[in-house]
């Protein structure tokens, strides 16, 4: 074991641990004194954005709305519904075909020959469109509040004078789409 | 010679000690050996610590409206903040979101204007702390007037599923204001 300068050795490790300290709290002093300011605050709490909730009820949603079976030439079959706005919003709505399928699907087919006549009946009644399926796109409803009711009637015809044996036996499957807009 | 070294350690220390107390005698000797003496002085240098205080009109939530949102609406607000002290302050702002578990502030879009200057424009949830520079504590810059307006982007043609996911949803956002001294020399 060796002692050599060992206790010299101590005292410069003592010496340099003390200049050591020395620096660090020198260090330390500056980085407290170097973060001292005054500071102010305010706030503003609660600034609360909230989406609201927008949708209708469909009386007759998903379901069959005209069963028009065994139409002939000269005949009509009827339909009505009632569509209520729900939510926070009143709504700007739309009535769309969404789809039609003829069966046969020769051109043309069934629903070049029938009339769809589309009216709001709430009150007095009013024609919104009166056209072939094969011919109606979209009709525009107007504004529903939320909380309000409005009855739309439906109204298809065979014509008389659109009468086409070809069409006996044809088949003819629409569907019917509301949209609500909230506004 | 391992002891010689001790020693000589020990020596050392010893004179470096003796040496300190000389200098300290020395100085009090220099001290009381003082004979003639004039002297001048400057008095009364009085320095005052300022205040740094900071004024904001609207004690709670800037936007006034409560009403529920849906695509295509407005919110706004305006909000007055001042340097009301007497020292400098490097005013910033910066936001957090109390509450926003569906991530509506997300949708939303935030602008923040001060006059025709825009201070921040983006989504509301995406605001990071803003500096606002320098206000003196009087004149022309010591007084701010924010205008914040939330819009609901209405993009009917790419967001109707995004918007209608976020039907009854509710985000709360704070925005806090800070000022910290700056030191200048008069």
């Amino acid at each position: 074991m060796s002692h050599k300068g060992a206790p010299g050795t101590k005292v410069k490790k003592a010496f340099l641990t003390l200049v050591v300290l020395a620096l660090l709290a020198v260090a330390l002093q500056s980085l407290v004194f170097s973060g001292a300011s005054f500071t102010s605050s305010s706030g503003n709490p609660g600034n609360t954005f909230t989406a609201g909730t927008f949708g209708h009820t469909n009386s007759k949603d998903g379901v069959l709305m005209i069963d028009a079976a065994g139409l002939w030439p000269g005949a009509s079959k009827t339909g009505t519904l009632t569509i209520t706005g729900t939510g926070d919003f009143s709504g700007a709505y739309t009535l769309t075909k969404a789809g039609v399928v003829d069966t046969p699907a020769a051109v043309p087919g069934l629903s070049n020959a029938l009339t769809l006549r589309i009216e709001d009946t709430t009150g007095a009644a009013v024609t919104l469109s009166n056209t072939t399926v094969a011919g109606f796109t979209t009709v525009s409803l107007g504004a529903i509040a939320s909380g309000a009711s409005r009855q739309y009637h439906f109204t298809l015809t065979y014509p008389a004078a659109a009468a086409d044996t070809d069409l006996q036996g044809a088949r003819m499957t629409l569907s019917l789409q509301f949209t609500g807009v909230a506004q | 010679m391992k002891r010689m070294k001790f020693l000589f350690g020990q020596r050392r220390m010893q004179v470096l000690l003796t040496l300190a107390v000389l200098l300290l005698a020395a100085s009090v000797v220099i001290g009381s050996g003082a004979n003639f003496t004039s002297q001048s002085a400057n008095p009364s240098n009085v320095f005052t610590a300022g205040n740094l205080t900071m004024g904001n009109d609207v004690p709670g939530a800037i936007f006034v409206s409560t009403a529920k949102m849906r695509p295509g609406d407005v919110r706004s607000g305006t909000v007055t903040i001042s340097n009301t002290g007497d020292v400098p302050g490097q005013f910033s702002l910066t936001k957090t979101a109390s509450s926003d578990p569906d991530n509506l502030g997300a949708r939303l879009d935030l602008l923040i204007k001060e006059g025709s200057t825009t201070i921040y424009t983006g989504k509301l949830s995406a605001m990071g702390a803003q500096d606002l520079l320098i206000w003196q504590p009087t004149g022309a810059t010591s007084s701010h007037t924010y205008t914040f307006t939330v819009t609901w982007p209405n993009n009917p043609l790419t967001s109707d599923a995004a918007d209608t996911a976020l039907m009854g949803k509710t985000c709360t956002y704070r925005f806090d204001w800070t000022a910290i001294a700056n030191s200048t020399i008069d």
